[in-house]
């Protein structure tokens, strides 16, 4: 009795504390809003590209047609918006370069929950808006927007996607943390960019790649935080691919949250705190 | 027990070093030279809990590197540090809650939040009940009297009022041991005093330990009976204030205010004549000296008022550091 009080307690600590990053978030909405669009800015130049492409083409391309086309750029804006954190440059910046690590290394609390529930609220945020922007697209292309209608397929598309969102959160988390190591880390991370939206299907579906490119892909893990989870919610997957892309994303954050935790433990002892 | 030993503590920084223009960054691009700065050098010391202890040194000393090895933000290069029993770099939650760092030049408070947020922040961070954190802000905001201010955006409260709020939050879950790294900086005549008060009262009500490092001698003068004096990463006094001054200063100053004109050469057989502004006379003899010396002004010139004094504490510190 007394340890489901205490957990419920505990449960309450991490509730309270999203909570008071959410206001955050909501005060400063208007950046919230520059991010957001941001985000839509490729996938509607890709979707203005293809549009072109599927007319010359006669109307379609490896079977996809425009609606299609515009269907998974409707998504990845989505995903991009609610999946994809960006927690690298507040790490990499904020917290090493300019000493704020500090605050946090001083606080009885992980440093990896503190900044997970930092970066929750605004991938909320931001998600929500994408997704009103899809309702209200479906509220007028009725046949753009179709998920799936099975139950398990969505329920296994749901989970996709949370993991989805660690992955991409502990991956981020890594590469922030390089900035113990490198004061100029703004190279590595653009380098991270362009692999990124290539081989996470940001840019081009995944299913365009030639074959050995594409199994490369499906190794790494990058398109398992954009393209799978899509993918799963179009309802293009079956049951046994849906268990193998979550086996694939547990693997994957494994081996992140082991990266992480060595990452981790070294750089702080190169951690100077300065500005202090 | 001991709530803090040190023992042979060295913490090395490891710094890149680039020739000056254009040609030396291309240089650095293929062969970069590394040099090792020592900034803390084998310091060893034991602090007792409840004491009051002064760090003091000049800039790049090595107090704030002290500092931080204390509270566990930094990995000592070698050495020994235990804080409470705990090894502070290992971050063990029972520590961090019985400690508190604050920082004068860097802020907790959530910038564009009310500092009211961050209390609750750290009320569920600490993991505060609700009833000592009630009790433990009421407490804080009466005596900081910034019941006005704690729901106003951060961003818009003064220096002064900022430096109170931080204080609130890193005091709020009591901490047994509290490091404060130039409090005072940055901050006028009136909230200075304020604050040492404050923290006088802090260190005798729950019997803290404070460590508080500053560039304001007033600080550490009338706050600390202890002050430990840093320079170059080497510790070259620990013990009380007056033992410093005795130690490191041979005189006294004796200021007389005379009644009638007095002439130079007489009083230059007595001592150092520091200023000469009749009726005002400011003498330097030696320390063994300076009862005899007043003696015989009182009994050889007619004297409305006279003072003997210790040395200005700048003049003692700046004396430490010129010998090292």
């Amino acid at each position: 009795m007394l340890s489901a009080m205490s957990f419920q307690k505990a449960n309450m600590r991490y509730f309270r504390i999203f909570f008071l990053q959410l206001q955050h978030a909501i005060e400063a909405r208007s950046l919230s809003v520059v991010w957001f669009l941001t985000a839509l800015t490729t996938p509607l130049l890709m979707l203005i590209f293809w549009s072109g492409a599927t007319a010359a083409a006669g109307g379609r391309i490896f079977s996809w047609s425009y609606s299609n086309f515009a269907t998974y750029y409707l998504f990845i804006a989505l995903a991009s918006s609610m999946l994809t954190a960006h927690i690298q440059e507040d790490v990499a910046f904020e917290d090493i370069n300019k000493g704020n690590l500090s605050q946090y290394i001083l606080k009885p609390f992980p440093y990896y929950t503190s900044k997970f529930l930092l970066e929750l609220p605004w991938r909320l945020f931001q998600g929500s808006l994408a997704i009103s922007g899809i309702v209200i697209v479906a509220l007028f292309f009725k046949n753009l927007v179709s998920v799936t209608s099975s139950p398990i397929i969505l329920l296994l598309a749901i989970v996709i996607a949370i993991l989805a969102f660690i992955l991409s959160f502990t991956f981020k988390m890594i590469l922030g943390l390089l900035a113990f190591w490198f004061t100029e880390i703004s190279g590595v991370m653009n380098v991270n960019e362009i692999i990124f939206s290539i081989a996470s299907g940001t840019l081009i579906p995944l299913e365009f790649f030639p074959n050995n490119l594409r199994t490369l892909f499906e190794i790494l893990p990058f398109s398992y935080m954009i393209y799978y989870p899509i993918i799963a919610f179009l309802g293009k997957l079956n049951t046994t691919s849906l268990l193998q892309v979550i086996l694939m994303q547990l693997l994957w954050i494994f081996i992140f949250s082991l990266v992480y935790k060595f990452t981790w433990a070294k750089g702080r002892k190169t951690f100077t705190a300065v500005g202090l | 027990m001991s709530a803090i030993t040190v023992n042979h503590l060295n913490k090395t920084y490891k710094s890149y070093r680039k020739d000056p223009g254009f040609f030396g960054s291309v240089r650095s691009l293929v062969k970069r030279k590394y040099e090792n700065i020592p900034a803390v050098k084998d310091i060893s010391f034991t602090i007792e809990s409840g004491e009051l202890v002064g760090f003091i040194g000049p800039n790049g000393a090595g107090k704030t590197t002290t500092l931080k090895c204390l509270s566990g933000l930094l990995f000592p290069t070698s050495g020994e540090i235990s804080v409470l029993g705990f090894k502070p770099f290992e971050r063990k939650n029972e520590f961090l809650k019985q400690i508190s760092l604050v920082m004068g030049q860097k802020n907790q408070l959530w910038w564009d939040l009310p500092p009211m947020e961050t209390f609750l922040l750290n009320k569920e961070i600490y993991q505060i009940p609700k009833n000592h954190f009630k009790k433990t802000l009421d407490e804080l905001i009466s005596i900081l009297e910034v019941e006005d201010i704690i729901n106003i955006q951060v961003r818009k409260l003064s220096l002064g009022q900022r430096m109170k709020c931080e204080l609130i939050a890193a005091l709020l879950h009591s901490p047994k041991i509290l490091f404060l790294d130039e409090p005072t900086i940055g901050l006028d005549v009136v909230m200075q005093k304020k604050l040492r008060d404050f923290v006088r009262e802090y260190n005798k009500k729950f019997n803290a330990t404070v460590i508080l490092t500053s560039h304001y001698m007033e600080d550490v003068r009338q706050l600390c009976d202890r002050i430990i004096v840093i320079d170059h990463g080497s510790i070259l006094f620990d013990g009380k204030f007056d033992e410093l001054v005795k130690k490191h200063t041979q005189q006294k100053i004796i200021s007389v205010i005379f009644e009638k004109e007095v002439l130079r050469e007489k009083l230059l057989k007595l001592g150092i004549i520091k200023d000469f502004d009749l009726p005002k006379v400011v003498l330097l003899v030696k320390r063994e000296n300076a009862n005899s010396v007043a003696e015989k002004l009182l009994k050889d010139f007619s004297v409305l008022d006279m003072n003997i004094e210790e040395p200005d504490i700048e003049d003692v510190i700046r004396n430490v550091f010129s010998k090292s």
